[in-house]
């Protein structure tokens, strides 16, 4: 670094204005040409949005405007003048190299040196910045820059339909994105309960591809409409495979009640397995009704939500399911409506209200007064996601298509005769007699059988207390219409699973003794 | 004395013997000054121009302001290189025979050569030796000249019968080449009032030879920006055709460019021009000023610029817009 002496400094400081009118001019200069350019596409890019739909051209011409004006700052500032440009700068108004010079000299002090200087000086303290080295304002750039900026506001005022095209596209694709993204939040919801063994791998697969399928319909929708279609096909797809998957968890629940490691049989587990044979029974019968349904794509939406509600509740009654069908408000489906409802009604009639799954209130009325909701609602603490429910209730829908009649037994299975326990003795006797029995399970103390009460043909029904409060308290279904089935699964599931044998005996023995 | 003394007195006096000069030479003020700004840096002069125009005149008067011995060599086709060193005689001395160094016209501050274009090759390289190192050798001694030593030539640019063109080698050694112009019609009746009516004054002596050699010394020292030098350089640089910086006029006219030469004497002719101008810088100016005499005599013209009539002095002029 070169020490300035006294004579620098002046010729420093006297050479700070002439800096500064560099830089002031170096931003006109800049400023002209950004201006001119952005005005440019500015106008072009409106001229071209009154035939072709650019969305916001205006404001993406505003836009442009902006970013001349700061990348000609940015600019300005990027070329900084050095001193030497200053100096070089002051010379062109006729001081004739010597700033340069002086600038050159630096720190020196020799006898020549220091005359040049002061040579410098004089002439730099003489210089009128203003007068000798006036701005250039470059007239024709920003003239130019105005009229294409004219021009621009003009394209911008006429209204045009592409400017309306562009606008319909824009809604279309923001619609688009919406569902897209709603989509892929059920990707990876899919993903996420493929990893944690809720989903096996080919019904994840089944969802995806749907999904995938719904996602390149959306990106190729033209119109609004199309999306609408989209959606509303991706639901019933999902509704449809989410039911099935639904279906199996409930048998599986069931298998695994059936085959459960608690062997303390008492009272109130055969209670609960009764409870969940005849829910079984109530949603393959609405299942069934609904399939035959003629009513539009909302009303079974709202329909499924229904039933969703009662299945995310984990209490799912006839009398409940009566409710949701009677919520159809079409005409034509009002006599399958009714007809369903009926149905239902029968077939819960002869059924207690199934206990409560909330934990505070465990079920403690069911039976006592059928078709009663009572305690449906305090079951909601344990609910899902919106997601979850909506594939459970649609299961519960569905349910009945699969398993059959087997559940009609209670008021039809005399003439019916389809489903688990077709023409079985129990089905007719439980027809004839309206044999009733509870069954509640405990969790904590399945398997031993000191829980079970009652015995098999009881003719009458019963209602447990207990004190033991647990996530899933039960329902009330008929003893016949689960005990056949539970037991061939449970032989099976022990045949296939490790168990001991000894363990394995005490199984058998167990839901011999039930049959 | 202070830098700022000396160089105000310089300036005075440079002032002084121009004007001192102009008492015998009408006109041709840029001719003086270019000669002085030569002398001024140590340099030799070719002054070319038609018979009658003062050349002989004006070095002799320079001579006589600066206070210099002036020698003139008439430059002739039979004109011997002793005749312009001196030469070995043989003189008695003390009874003996003995070789006498006897210097010749060339041992003198300020030398006119005459119409040197007349002397032949050999006669006009005995000029080499003494133009460029300042020291004359005959046999086997060499003998310096007294400083300040400087060769003003001239010659005729119309006879060219009987000449011998200047080789290169000699014309380098010349600082400046000035060419003087006939003189206007104010110019042509000021020479008639001075020459015929008699009506002329003596030009006086200004300063002498010690002064000068001081004056060189302070000029050495004059400050010049690189900006300024690189400019200088590239001006050299772009008289040769070869070089990819050279301009197109350079490059069709234009068979050999200038030496380092030609960019010392344009750096040291520009720093005693811009303290003549009163500055204690060398600005572009002054480069653009001393280019014309600097590099004129320098170029080598092709056959098209020779065939065409292409003069040295438009190609620099050409060469200096193109830089700019």
């Amino acid at each position: 670094m070169v020490q300035r002496g006294k004579y620098d400094k002046r010729i420093h400081k006297l050479l700070r204005q002439v800096r500064k009118r560099q830089l002031v001019q170096k931003e006109i200069f800049c400023l002209s040409i950004y201006l001119a350019v952005a005005a440019g596409l500015a106008f072009a890019l409106n001229l071209a949005a009154i035939s072709y739909p650019i969305y916001q051209a205006a404001a993406y011409g505003w836009y442009l405007l902006g970013a001349s004006l700061l990348l000609s700052c940015i600019h300005t500032f990027a070329c900084w003048p050095s001193e030497k440009a200053a100096a070089a700068c002051a010379d062109s108004a006729g001081l004739q190299e010597r700033c340069t010079t002086s600038v050159e000299l630096y720190g020196k002090e020799d006898e020549l040196s220091l005359l040049q200087k002061q040579d410098t000086l004089r002439h730099l303290e003489k210089l009128d910045a203003k007068r000798a080295l006036p701005y250039q304002w470059y007239l024709k750039r920003f003239a130019c820059a105005s009229l294409l900026l004219a021009a621009f506001l003009v394209c911008m005022m006429i209204p045009s339909p592409a400017k309306e095209e562009a606008k319909r596209i824009h809604a279309l694709k923001d619609q688009v994105a919406e569902q897209q993204e709603l989509v892929k939040d059920a990707q990876e919801l899919v993903e996420e309960k493929e990893k944690d063994g809720t989903l096996s791998r080919k019904e994840a697969e089944e969802l995806k591809d749907t999904l995938a399928i719904a996602r390149k319909e959306l990106s190729q929708a033209k119109e609004s409409h199309d999306v609408e279609k989209v959606k509303e096909r991706l639901e019933n797809k999902l509704v449809k495979q989410l039911a099935q998957q639904t279906d199996k968890e409930l048998l599986q629940k069931l298998q695994k009640l059936a085959s459960g490691t608690d062997l303390e049989a008492n009272s109130e587990y055969q209670r609960k397995l009764k409870e969940l044979a005849d829910k079984s029974h109530v949603l393959k019968k609405a299942r069934k009704e609904l399939e035959g349904l003629d009513v539009s794509g909302a009303k079974k939406k709202k329909l499924t939500q229904e039933l969703e509600k009662a299945l995310s509740d984990g209490e799912v009654t006839a009398m409940e399911l009566s409710e949701a069908l009677e919520s159809l408000q079409d005409g034509e489906a009002a006599v399958a409506r009714d007809t369903i409802a009926s149905q239902l009604a029968q077939g819960g009639s002869g059924q207690p209200s199934s206990a409560s799954p909330s934990q505070n209130n465990p079920g403690t009325d069911s039976g006592q007064s059928p078709g009663n909701s009572s305690g449906k609602n305090a079951g909601k603490a344990g609910s899902k996601s919106q997601g979850n429910t909506s594939a459970q209730s649609s299961a519960a829908a569905g349910q009945a298509n699969n398993a059959g009649n087997g559940g009609k037994q209670a008021g039809n299975g005399q003439n019916q005769g389809g489903g688990y326990n077709t023409g079985s003795s129990e089905g007719k006797e439980s027809s004839e007699e309206a044999v009733q029995e509870s069954v509640t399970v405990s969790g904590k103390k399945i398997g031993q059988d000191g829980n079970l009460t009652g015995s098999r043909r009881q003719g009458n029904s019963r209602t447990e207390k207990t004190q033991q409060t647990q996530g899933w308290a039960g329902n009330k279904v008929e003893y016949g219409a689960v005990v056949g089935e539970y037991s061939d699964k449970a032989y099976a599931r022990l045949d296939q699973s490790k168990v001991p044998s000894q363990m394995k005996d005490i199984v058998k023995e167990y839901f011999s003794s039930l049959e | 004395m202070a830098a700022a003394e000396k160089i105000k007195e310089l300036q005075e006096k440079v002032i002084r013997c121009e004007e001192e000069i102009a008492k015998a030479i009408v006109g041709q003020q840029d001719v003086i000054r270019q000669t002085l700004l030569a002398i001024l840096t140590d340099g030799n002069v070719l002054l070319e121009g038609v018979p009658g125009l003062g050349k002989t005149q004006l070095v002799k008067t320079i001579a006589q302001v600066l206070e210099l011995s002036f020698s003139r060599i008439q430059f002739t086709p039979d004109l011997m290189p002793a005749d312009v060193t001196g030469t070995n005689l043989i003189v008695k001395k003390d009874g003996q025979n003995v070789f006498q160094f006897e210097p010749g016209p060339v041992f003198a501050n300020i030398v006119l050569a005459d119409e040197i274009n007349r002397a032949t090759p050999k006669t006009q390289s005995a000029m080499l030796e003494a133009m460029q190192e300042k020291t004359v050798t005959v046999g086997k001694q060499t003998y310096s000249l007294p400083g300040p030593f400087m060769v003003l030539a001239t010659q005729n640019p119309i006879e060219n019968e009987g000449t011998y063109p200047l080789p290169e080698a000699q014309l380098d050694r010349f600082l400046f080449k000035l060419k003087i112009d006939f003189p206007t019609l104010e110019e042509l009746k000021r020479i008639m009032d001075i020459t015929v009516s008699g009506a002329g004054e003596e030009p006086s002596s200004v300063m002498d030879g010690s002064e000068l050699l001081e004056m060189r010394k302070l000029l050495q020292q004059v400050p010049i920006a690189q900006a300024v030098e690189e400019y200088a350089l590239k001006l050299v640089i772009g008289t040769h055709p070869e070089m990819g910086q050279a301009p197109e006029v350079v490059k069709q006219y234009v068979a050999g460019g200038a030496s380092p030469r030609a960019a010392q004497a344009i750096i040291r002719t520009a720093r005693a021009r811009a303290v003549l101008s009163g500055r204690v810088n060398v600005a572009f100016e002054d480069i653009d000023y001393v280019a014309l005499p600097a590099l004129r005599h320098r170029l080598l013209l092709n056959f098209d610029g020779m065939s065409e009539g292409i003069e040295a002095d438009y190609i620099i002029g050409e060469m200096i817009k193109a830089m700019k």
